[in-house]
């Protein structure tokens, strides 16, 4: 077994801590798992990527183009940059709601229509799940929280090979205590949207 | 090595090891084949990824890989690491802008937060090379063409490599503004101390050194500390900079707000935006393009969630539109 995430999406949302979760997880189960991050701008906007292998026999921390097994599309503008990464069997999860760039938020330039995004992956690859991440999490009692909405979602991606009690536990494992609740409640809402 | 029917060398960068392997082989009399970057098989750039290795297929199986998803057709906003909100920098960026006005100016960079100036709508960095190569060439330009150079660097850069270009502006009569971006830190790479911050750190403590009073040692005679925050009088400093005959310094003294956050230092203001008042010019996302400040369809809002409430968007509306509340 193999299997290979590529997780995108923009500074500040939790790419990185969300490849730990993940990371940690898959080491609990007994696999060997490789990992590496593009974050060197990620606090001043720029956009993430962290590549996380997992399996019984694991060399490279990087992945081939058009070999993920699933994209964690954090951000639809990302998720939609980095299609190249995965191949059209690839499970696609794309957060719908956007981080507007600097350039957009100023009114220089235009964000693409969330439905002309969702149509431009669904054209390449039928295996695309949608979620509200960041509404679901605010719901949940706060934005930041978004990651373990997409978390929560991954545990109920058919076929992908960590459980979800694995994977609560690993979240637990990383989180601050005192936002213990909050990460839990998001995770089962992201669960739940997709179970 | 004897023996071997082809030898192939998978190393990312310079092909060091290949050359190694190929002088061995020379030295040794031994006839056989080297494959690597010197053959064409692998590139020179970028990281190695499982799938680098097609480059040398025909030599060894590699596994087949999938075949990637084209580019999307939907045009995609571009996505630059950007200043950060409330981030001194832009500030000091709007008035280099603002003061040089429409005057042949060149705008002399290098590495460090600052670089990130190259960016719309400040476009303030022409070119960038090495930590305080921006400030030495600026001398080199006021030598050969007629345009005034100016040149940004952190406070930093000053102290690792911008001194003595500084001085050699300084012997040589070069008529350029060095404008040193003092955020108090190392900010780019994560917050690291330098000399303008002093130490405290592996048992040893030392002094800050003032970069103020170094430039007048040194015998600068035009130096002057601004607040970038007050971008109007940055800018007026900043004109007579550009008019002084000879060289100018300029200290642009706030700290990095990222870095006060981790002290648990930075104060937060609130700022609105009165619609009454606003008359629509855009003075403020075209001026400071703030990531703080929104616009959408027309109106100018700001988000709380990244506004620290500094005030330079405010400094520079010409309505007082902008309220900072205190």
């Amino acid at each position: 077994m193999k299997y290979s995430v590529q997780i995108v999406g923009v500074g500040g949302q939790g790419v990185l801590l969300a490849s730990m979760v993940l990371g940690n997880a898959a080491m609990d189960m007994g696999y060997k798992v490789a990992m590496s991050e593009v974050h060197g701008m990620a606090q001043r906007g720029g956009s993430v990527l962290s590549t996380l292998r997992f399996g019984d026999d694991v060399i490279s921390p990087l992945e081939a183009a058009g070999s993920a097994d699933l994209i964690m599309g954090f951000e639809p503008a990302e998720t939609c940059r980095n299609l190249p990464l995965g191949n059209k069997d690839t499970i696609v999860l794309m957060n719908l709601d956007p981080v507007l760039p600097s350039m957009v938020a100023a009114g220089f330039e235009e964000y693409p229509d969330i439905e002309d995004l969702k149509n431009a992956v669904l054209a390449e690859n039928k295996n695309l799940f949608t979620i509200d991440a960041t509404k679901i999490a605010i719901e949940a009692g706060k934005a930041v929280a978004a990651n373990a909405v997409m978390i929560g979602a991954v545990a109920a991606m058919k076929g992908f090979p960590i459980p979800k009690d694995v994977l609560l536990k690993s979240l637990i494992d990383q989180v601050p205590e005192k936002f213990r609740d909050l990460n839990v409640k998001a995770f089962e809402m992201g669960y739940s949207a997709l179970a | 090595m004897k023996g071997k029917k082809a030898i192939i060398v998978v190393e990312e960068l310079e092909p060091f090891l290949e050359d190694q392997v190929l002088r061995i082989a020379a030295q040794n009399s031994i006839t056989v084949p080297v494959y690597g970057k010197r053959t064409g098989h692998l590139p020179r750039q970028w990281e190695f990824a499982p799938d680098t290795l097609k480059g040398i297929k025909e030599l060894v199986d590699v596994q087949e890989f999938s075949q990637p998803m084209p580019k999307v057709s939907v045009a995609l906003p571009n996505r630059p690491p950007t200043l950060c909100a409330g981030c001194p920098h832009r500030g000091m960026f709007a008035a280099a802008k603002k003061a040089a006005g429409t005057s042949d100016v060149i705008y002399c960079s290098d590495i460090g937060c600052y670089t990130l100036g190259v960016q719309p709508p400040f476009q303030a960095a022409d070119f960038i090379i090495c930590m305080g190569g921006g400030a030495g060439a600026a001398g080199g330009f006021a030598q050969s063409t007629d345009q005034k150079a100016i040149a940004f660097m952190g406070d930093s850069t000053f102290f690792h490599a911008g001194i003595p270009p500084m001085i050699n502006a300084l012997f040589n009569n070069h008529k350029v503004v060095i404008v040193v971006l003092d955020n108090r830190t190392t900010a780019m790479t994560g917050h690291q101390p330098n000399p303008g911050t002093g130490r405290d750190f592996g048992g040893v403590t030392t002094d800050a050194i003032d970069i103020k009073s170094l430039v007048q040692g040194v015998g600068v005679k035009f130096v002057r500390e601004i607040n970038p925050y007050d971008v109007k009088a940055a800018t007026s400093v900043m004109k007579e900079a550009i008019d002084f005959d000879g060289l100018a310094v300029i200290i642009s003294k706030c700290p990095c707000p990222l870095e006060l956050k981790k002290q648990k230092q930075l104060v937060i203001r609130q700022v609105t935006v009165d619609q009454d008042k606003c008359v629509k010019c855009y003075n403020c996302v075209r001026t400071i393009a703030c990531p703080a400040l929104f616009k959408k369809d027309g109106v100018i809002s700001t988000d709380p969630t990244q506004c620290i409430g500094c005030g330079m968007c405010a400094n520079v509306c010409p309505t007082k539109a902008i309220e900072v509340k205190q």
